[in-house]
This record gives C-alpha cells, structure tokens and sequence, in this order.
C-alpha cells in the first residue's frame, strides 16, 4: 500500500531541472537577446544616421560645384547652337567666284553664252534639315552645223569636276535646244543647272 | 510578493501577466519599433538617393574642366567671328561699309559698278523647317555692274576671300549685243549682322 500525504500543490518533481527554472533561464535568455537586439539595432541606427549626415555634408560641398558644372555645360550648349547655327549658314554657301571661273573652260569655243542667271531657295530636306538649293540657269548659241554635239559636250562638263561634286543635274528641257530666231543658222539652248542641296547644319 | 496558494490562481496570475506582457510588446513594437524601423529604411533609401547624386555629381565634375575649355574655344571661336565677320554698322547704317568694301573690291577687279541699292535685313533660315537663327539677321544688297566676265568672278573671289560669312544668292549675267565684251551684273549679295547687340538699322540713307 502507498500513502501519499503530501496535497498537490505541495508534490514537487523528481526531476533536477525543475519547470520553473526553464521558465526563468527561458524569461532571462529572451530579454537578453532582447536586449543584445536592441543595443545592435540601436548601433546600426546611429552608424547610418553618421553615415546619412557625412553624405549629406558631402553633398552640400558638392551640389554648389555640381549646379555651376551643370549651368556651364548648359552654356556650353547654348554657344554651340548658336556657333553651328551661324558656320552651318557660312558652310552652306556656294563660292561663286571659283563657279564662275571653273565655267569659263568648261564651255567649248563654239559656244557662246548670252545669259547666266543664279538663283537661291531654303527648301525642307527629307529629315526635316533646312538646305539652301541653287539653280543656275544657262542660255546660249552655237552654230547649226554639230550645234548638238557642242551642246551634249557643254552638258557633259557638268559631271565632271569641278562640278561634279556640287551640280545634282544638269539637263536641258524640253524645247530649250531650237532655232535662232534672228540669226537662223544659230542655235539657241538652255541649261537647268540643279546644285546638290546644302544643308544648314 | 507571495505566490497565490492555489494552482487556479497561479494560472490566472500568470495569463494576466501575459496579456499584460502582449499589451507592452504589441504597444513597444507599434511606437517604438515601427516609427524606427520606418525612420531607418527611410534614411537608407536617403542614404542611396544622395549617393547617386554624389556619384553623378562628381561624374559631371570630373568633365568640367574639358568642358570648361570647350566653353572658352565657343566663346573665342565666337568673338573672333564677331570681330571678323558680323557686320557693323558705321554711325547706324550698314550700307556705308558695305558699298565701301564693294568699290574698292570692284575698283581692284575693274568691274564699274552702277547701283548699290540696300534690300534690307532679312532673317537667316536656320536647320529646323521655317526657323530662323535667333541670334543674327542678314543685310542684303543689289549691285548692278559691268565688267568682263573675268573681272565678274575675280570680283566675286575677292568679296568671298575677304569674309567667308559673305553670302552671293542671286546672279544674273547677260551679254550686251553693242559691246560683247562687257557684261552686265546683277547680283544680290548678304552679310550676317546682329541687330540685338547692336541696335542698329538695316539700312541707313
């Protein structure tokens, strides 16, 4: 027979760790991480709040230095439109002076010119660039006999330098190649002259 | 403090001590952990913000001094073509100087000129479809002459050579029946100018 005399709340367990100090060493292993994660946060806080104030110094020094780079470069930019602007406009020209001279031995002996006109437009390119276009016009006589062949070779002077590189076409239209209404054994032509487009860029 | 004698009451007292114990943690991690949490990624996110601002910056200054060169060539490239070749005007009139240039261009070429007729100050056509420059206009003169064909184009030459802003943009040349070894000379001529700086007038007489 087993008599127990002991009441329930005053059995303890035979165990050597008792449910109480589990609870205890549980309490206490808590609150120290607790406190070891609060001190480690607490330390990354205020190491990035060191570090936020060092760069937003830095960037005080900086941003005075920064804004006048950016305002010169915006300057920089500003002169430079104007500059190409205004040697886009100079490059677009034509030396008439050399286009004249180039022209004198281009045109064979039988030929004489009566009138030379030049003129200018500002068209649209395709991409939306403004070129400066220029035609010059030719008129002139020659003596019936061979007058086509003198003309064809007049013509052909145009595709080759120094006209080349500058004349887009150069053709005769239609009804410009007829009898001189004076003199009758002349010739009278004309000669459309297109130059290749130059852009004002 | 003495512990409760019964079992039922240790348990009530600890179940008040845990909601108790919840209400601390939830009411510490609400006003205290969140607003720091929150303050910590919003310095981070600073942290980052102001680092890419600093690295553009110090990018940006690090071509400042080639900048600052290119700046100075512009601004001298400039100014040399403002002294050499923007046309000013001799006591507000621009067709002074120019008619000056011109004769004694023509008096060296052997071209007799016959009329210098100013046509005014038109605007120079810029890259962009119907833009104009903002910055300079062009003075636009008709010359009417006679010459030989040669002393046409050494004329044209030397005007082109003295200033290589100078513009030709229309040229009519026709022989004359009584003197085929004159020709007469139309021809319209421009120089840029800069109104803004200047203040001056197109024309002048």
């Amino acid at each position: 027979m087993h008599v127990n005399l002991l009441l329930a709340e005053e059995q303890r367990s035979s165990s050597p760790v008792s449910m109480g100090l589990v609870i205890r060493l549980s309490v206490i292993t808590v609150l120290v991480l607790l406190v070891v994660w609060v001190f480690s946060f607490y330390a990354g806080f205020r190491a990035l709040q060191n570090q936020v104030h060092l760069v937003e110094e830095d960037w005080k020094r900086t941003e005075s230095k920064y804004k006048a780079a950016v305002q010169l470069r915006n300057e920089l930019a500003d002169r430079n439109v104007t500059l190409n602007e205004i040697t886009g406009w100079r490059d677009s020209r034509i030396a008439w002076g050399k286009q004249l001279e180039s022209l004198l031995p281009a045109v064979p002996a039988v030929i004489q010119l009566t009138e030379l006109r030049v003129s200018q437009m500002v068209l649209s390119l395709s991409n939306n660039v403004s070129a400066r276009v220029f035609e010059m016009r030719i008129t002139g006589k020659t003596e019936a006999p061979r007058s086509e062949v003198n003309v064809v070779q007049f013509l052909d002077a145009f595709k080759q330098p120094p006209f080349s590189g500058v004349v887009e076409s150069a053709v005769l239209p239609p009804g410009a190649f007829r009898q001189d209404p004076v003199v009758k054994t002349d010739r009278i032509f004309e000669i459309i002259c297109k130059y290749v487009p130059r852009a004002l860029e | 403090m003495k512990m409760p004698a019964t079992t039922n009451e240790r348990m009530l007292m600890f179940a008040l001590g845990g909601v108790v114990g919840l209400v601390v943690l939830i009411g510490g991690i609400l006003w205290g952990v969140v607003p720091l949490l929150d303050s910590r990624r919003a310095m981070q996110s600073s942290l980052v913000e102001i680092g890419e601002k600093l690295k553009k910056a110090k990018r940006e200054l690090d071509y400042a001094p080639a900048i600052q060169r290119e700046a100075d060539d512009a601004v001298s490239q400039m100014a040399r073509i403002r002294a050499e070749n923007i046309l000013r005007p001799i006591l507000g009139s621009y067709l002074v100087g120019v008619s000056e240039q011109i004769e004694s261009m023509a008096r060296s070429t052997r071209v007799r000129i016959e009329e210098i007729r100013e046509v005014g100050v038109v605007n120079i056509p810029a890259k962009g479809k119907n833009m104009s420059l903002q910055e300079f206009k062009s003075f636009v003169v008709q010359v009417n002459a006679e010459a030989s064909f040669e002393s046409i184009f050494q004329f044209l030459q030397k005007m082109e050579a003295r200033n290589p802003f100078f513009c030709v943009n229309e040229i009519g040349i026709s022989c004359q029946p009584d003197s085929p070894e004159k020709q007469r000379l139309t021809v319209r001529m421009e120089w840029p100018i800069e109104p803004s700086t200047e203040g001056g007038k197109g024309g002048g007489l």
